[in-house]
């Protein structure tokens, strides 16, 4: 197909994308998700702002709680065991094939 | 009923008026949306998108600007948002292209050739720097004057004129090989500009 014009090109696909025209029921779809999230304007932003200040309260009060209730376990001397090696088999018996 | 009036009685709970507002604003803001994501599924998500943000930030409206001006503002920043998401995940993207089916028509040849004349249309658009693109979609899908462009975009007149002709200029040098050229090795130079 020949082209008319570059200004031809734009108006043709601008035309055609302006004459597209959304969902009847997008007002009704909307409505509907504002109904399931919020009461009111506004609010959802401030209750979530509250529940994310909540937790971020509540996970550093568990982490001092984590942290106060912590103490560690008693030391016990250490022990010692002496062990003599003067009578230890030396390694050389067992290279040799007559005691195998 | 005044724009304030409305305001005010969605605020004290009407939410008759509030879908009255949609109602009215809907189609502005889907062309916008229409005119950056050149997809109506995509255009009716983010204009879903924008009524909810302005529900919930409607008490921060201090009528410093129109009504109408700063619900644009939020469509352009919702629609430049899911394009960056989009870019981020090509995967779906490229995913739903495969599921559209080819079609029978006897016409479908030509159907073909301005499809791809659109589709070069497109990514000559889709090509131009964020501002030029933005001030050729406020002007050209949506006729808005330039002073109201200046506002949604926080420029001034003259920075909004001066958009405007370098959008057109550029448009032109990349569809210049275009006019009387059908085919598609353009599209594939002007996808690896986009």
């Amino acid at each position: 197909m020949k082209r008319n014009s570059f200004d031809d090109m734009i108006d043709s696909f601008v035309d055609q994308e302006r004459s597209l025209s959304p969902n009847p029921f997008l007002a009704t779809r909307v409505m509907a998700s504002i109904n399931s999230q919020s009461e009111g304007p506004g609010r959802y932003s401030t209750w979530s702002v509250v529940a994310i200040a909540f937790s971020f309260l509540a996970a550093v009060g568990l982490g001092i709680k984590a942290g106060t209730l912590y103490s560690p376990a008693p030391r016990e001397a250490a022990t010692v065991v002496l062990v003599s090696d003067d009578q230890a088999e030396h390694f050389i018996f067992y290279q040799q094939n007559s005691n195998e | 009923m005044q724009e304030f009036e409305l305001i005010d009685s969605i605020l004290n709970g009407n939410q008759k008026d509030f879908e009255r507002l949609v109602q009215k604003y809907e189609s502005p803001v889907f062309r916008v949306a229409m005119g950056l994501v050149h997809n109506k599924e995509d255009a009716e998500e983010i204009t879903q998108d924008v009524f909810l943000k302005a529900y919930r930030g409607l008490p921060g409206f201090h009528h410093k600007a129109q009504l109408s001006t700063w619900l644009y503002r939020i469509t352009v920043n919702t629609a430049l948002n899911f394009l960056r998401r989009k870019k981020k995940n090509p995967f779906w993207t490229s995913l739903s292209g495969l599921f559209q089916l080819p079609s029978k028509d006897s016409s479908a040849e030509l159907r073909i050739s301005e499809k791809t004349d659109h589709e070069v249309v497109k990514l000559a658009i889709d090509s131009l720097p964020q501002k030029q693109r933005l001030a050729f979609v406020l002007t050209r899908y949506e006729e808005l004057p330039q002073k109201q462009v200046a506002s949604i975009m926080r420029t001034s007149e003259g920075a909004v004129e001066q958009l405007v002709l370098r959008a057109r200029k550029n448009l032109r040098k990349k569809l210049e090989p275009a006019v009387g050229y059908t085919g598609g090795r353009l599209s594939k130079k002007l996808n690896s500009q986009a």
